[in-house]
C-alpha cells in the first residue's frame, strides 16, 4: 500500500510506521513466544494502532490477533 | 520537539469538509462490515434492513442503517446475560469491562474493551487535554473514584501517554483531595461541573487560596454544566483558572466532544473518530446547523462493540467549524450538551429545564447548592427551589435574595411560581460524579438521571 485511507501518497515515516505496524502484526501470529514478549507485542501493537488509525494509513480491528 | 503544534493530530484536526467525509465513509463502511460479520445483534439488524454492509459508500447511507438504543443494548443483556449478543467476541477477548453509572434504576450497560480499544479510548481524551494547552510539564489531578464506571479512566491513561505527571485522586475525601492538590502543586484537575464546586468550597473552608494557587486548567465532565456560562464563570472564578468543557459516555468507552483553548462557547466534536448525527427526536429526521435535535453517534473506536447510530438521548445545537477560531475543522455543538431529550419537566403547562435553572442559580454566588423539587398538591403541581447559602453569608438578606431569585425564575419561565425556600447547613445533598438536583414527587413521574 503507497497511499492513505484518503488516497494520500505515504509520506517516508508514513510508510516506516506502517512498516513496525505491519512487523508487530506478523509476530503477534508466531505461538513460539514466550509470555512477556506475546504479551509486550500485543500492547505494543495496540498503541501502535492509534498511530495508523489516528494518521489515517489503516482502519481495522485486531481482535483476532488478541489486541 | 513535542508541545509545537496546537492539536494532537494536525494531519485530520484541519482536513476539510470533504476530505473529512470521505475519511468518515471509508471506516463507516469498514465498521459495518465488521459489526455485520462478527455482531450477531447487528448482523440480524443488518439482515431485517435488507443492507449489505459493502454497499455503505456516502454519508446519505447512513441513514439507511437502523439505530440502536439503550433499551435494545438492555433487552440484549436481558437475553444473553451478562454482555448481550452487541459484543463481538467473548469476554476472554476482552481485557476490561467498565458499566454506566446505572442512576436511572434500569441496571447499567457492561462494555468490554480490548486492549486496542483501550487505548484508543486514552487517544480521544488526548484530542482533549492536548487542544486545551495540557503539557507534559504539568501535573494533573483526577479527582475521581477509580471504579467500574468509566468516568475520568481514559483520561487518567492518556495524561500518561502525554507525560503529564499524574496524580489518580480515587478512593479520597473531598479535604484529602483539596490537600493533595496543594501538596503535589496540581496544575491541572479534573472533576465534574457539581465537584470543581464542591472541592472549591471545601478549600474555601480549610483556608486553602485556590485563586491564587498553581492550577491552570480544569477538564470538566459528566454533566452539562460544564458549558452553562454562568456555572463555568463560577468554577473559574472560584479557582482562578480556565476550565475546559469535554462529554463522553460510556457506550462509546470516551468523550467525543472537548473544548479547545480558544473556549469558543462550545465542543469541538471528534469527527475523524465519529460520525454525529443531529436529529429531530420524534421523526429521526437530521435538523439543520443551529437548530437543536437528538445525538445520534457512529463511532469507529471500538471493535468489541460496535456503535453504529445510537441514540444517546442528550440534545445538542451543531454549528460549523467557523465558529471557532483554533483552526480546526471538526464542527462543534454550541453551549456543548445541553441537557437530556427526555429531561424537561412540564409544570402547570410550562416547560422546565433543568439547565435554565441551573443557568440562573449560578448568577448569585450566595448559594453553595440548590434543588429543585416537583411536587402535586391538591389540584396542581408546585415547583420549590431549595436554596443553601454558603457558611460566611448574612442570612439577614434572605428575604432580599429569594425574592431576587423568585423573580428572575419567574421571568424565565412565563411568570410560573417558584416556591423559594431556604435549606439548611448540609442538608442538601452533594455530588462526586453526576449531579442530580432536580426531583419530581409527582405521581407517576420517572426520575431521569443523565448517564
Amino acid at each position: 500500500m503507497n497511499v492513505d485511507l484518503l488516497g494520500n501518497q505515504l509520506t517516508p515515516v508514513e510508510v516506516r510506521l506502517l512498516a513496525v505496524y505491519d512487523e508487530l502484526k506478523a509476530l503477534c501470529s508466531e505461538d513460539d513466544l514466550p509470555p512477556l514478549v506475546q504479551a509486550n507485542i500485543r500492547s505494543a501493537l495496540a498503541v501502535m494502532h492509534n498511530i495508523v488509525n489516528g494518521l489515517a494509513l489503516e482502519y481495522e480491528h485486531l481482535v483476532d490477533l488478541g489486541v | 520537539m513535542a508541545g509545537e503544534s496546537p492539536y494532537w493530530n494536525p494531519k485530520t484536526e484541519t482536513l476539510s469538509r470533504e476530505r473529512l467525509e470521505r475519511l468518515q465513509v471509508e471506516k463507516l463502511r469498514r465498521q459495518c462490515e465488521w459489526a455485520a460479520t462478527r455482531s450477531p445483534w447487528y448482523r440480524k439488524r443488518f439482515v431485517e434492513a435488507g443492507i449489505d454492509p459493502a454497499s455503505v459508500r456516502s454519508l446519505r447511507d447512513l441513514r439507511r442503517l437502523p439505530v440502536l438504543t439503550r433499551e435494545d443494548w438492555m433487552e440484549s443483556q436481558f437475553k444473553y446475560p451478562p454482555y448481550g449478543e452487541i459484543p463481538t467476541i467473548p469476554p476472554d477477548g476482552a481485557v476490561r469491562v467498565h458499566t454506566t453509572s446505572g442512576t436511572t434504576g434500569r441496571g447499567p450497560l457492561r462494555a468490554l474493551d480490548s486492549r486496542k480499544d483501550w487505548t484508543w479510548i486514552a487517544e480521544m481524551w488526548c484530542y482533549a487535554i492536548w487542544g486545551c494547552g495540557v503539557r507534559p510539564a504539568d501535573t494533573a489531578y483526577i479527582a475521581f473514584g477509580y471504579g467500574s464506571f468509566i468516568g475520568f479512566w481514559g483520561l487518567h491513561y492518556a495524561m500518561e501517554k502525554v507525560g503529564v505527571l499524574n496524580v489518580p485522586g480515587g478512593a479520597q475525601t473531598t479535604e484529602a483531595r483539596v490537600l493533595q492538590i496543594v501538596d503535589f502543586g496540581a496544575t491541572v484537575v479534573a472533576a465534574t461541573p457539581t465537584y470543581a464546586l464542591r472541592l472549591a468550597q471545601e478549600a474555601a473552608r480549610l483556608g486553602v487560596d485556590l485563586r491564587n494557587g498553581p492550577v491552570e486548567r480544569l477538564i470538566l465532565s459528566g454533566e452539562p454544566a460544564g458549558s452553562i456560562p454562568q456555572t463555568k464563570a463560577l468554577i473559574e472564578d472560584e479557582w482562578g483558572a480556565k476550565a475546559f468543557d469535554t462529554a463522553g459516555m460510556t457506550e462509546i468507552g470516551t468523550i467525543m466532544v472537548f473544548e479547545c483553548d480558544r473556549q469558543p462557547g462550545g465542543t469541538h466534536i471528534i469527527e475523524d473518530h465519529m460520525i454525529e448525527e443531529v436529529l429531530d427526536p420524534a421523526t429521526l429526521e437530521p435538523v439543520p446547523y443551529g437548530e437543536r435535535g437528538e445525538r445520534v453517534v457512529t463511532s469507529f473506536g471500538r471493535g468489541t462493540i460496535p456503535l453504529l447510530r445510537y441514540r444517546t438521548g442528550d440534545l445538542v445545537c451543531r454549528v460549523p467549524a467557523s465558529r471557532c477560531t483554533c483552526g480546526r475543522r471538526f464542527d462543534l455543538y454550541e453551549g456543548g450538551i445541553l441537557g437530556r431529550v427526555d429531561d424537561m419537566k412540564l409544570v402547570r403547562g410550562t416547560n422546565v429545564y433543568p439547565r435554565a435553572i441551573e443557568a440562573i442559580v449560578r448568577e448569585f454566588p450566595e448559594v453553595e447548592e440548590f434543588q429543585t423539587v416537583i411536587t402535586h398538591e391538591g389540584i396542581r403541581d408546585e415547583i420549590t427551589l431549595r436554596v443553601e447559602l454558603r457558611p460566611e453569608w448574612d442570612v439577614s438578606r434572605w428575604d432580599a435574595l429569594s425574592s431576587d431569585l423568585h423573580g428572575r425564575l419567574a421571568h424565565a419561565f412565563e411568570g410560573l411560581n417558584f416556591r423559594v425556600k431556604r435549606a439548611e447547613a448540609g442538608e442538601l445533598p452533594r455530588f462526586e460524579l453526576k449531579a442530580k438536583r432536580t426531583v419530581d414527587l409527582r405521581e407517576g413521574a420517572v426520575e431521569v438521571a443523565s448517564k
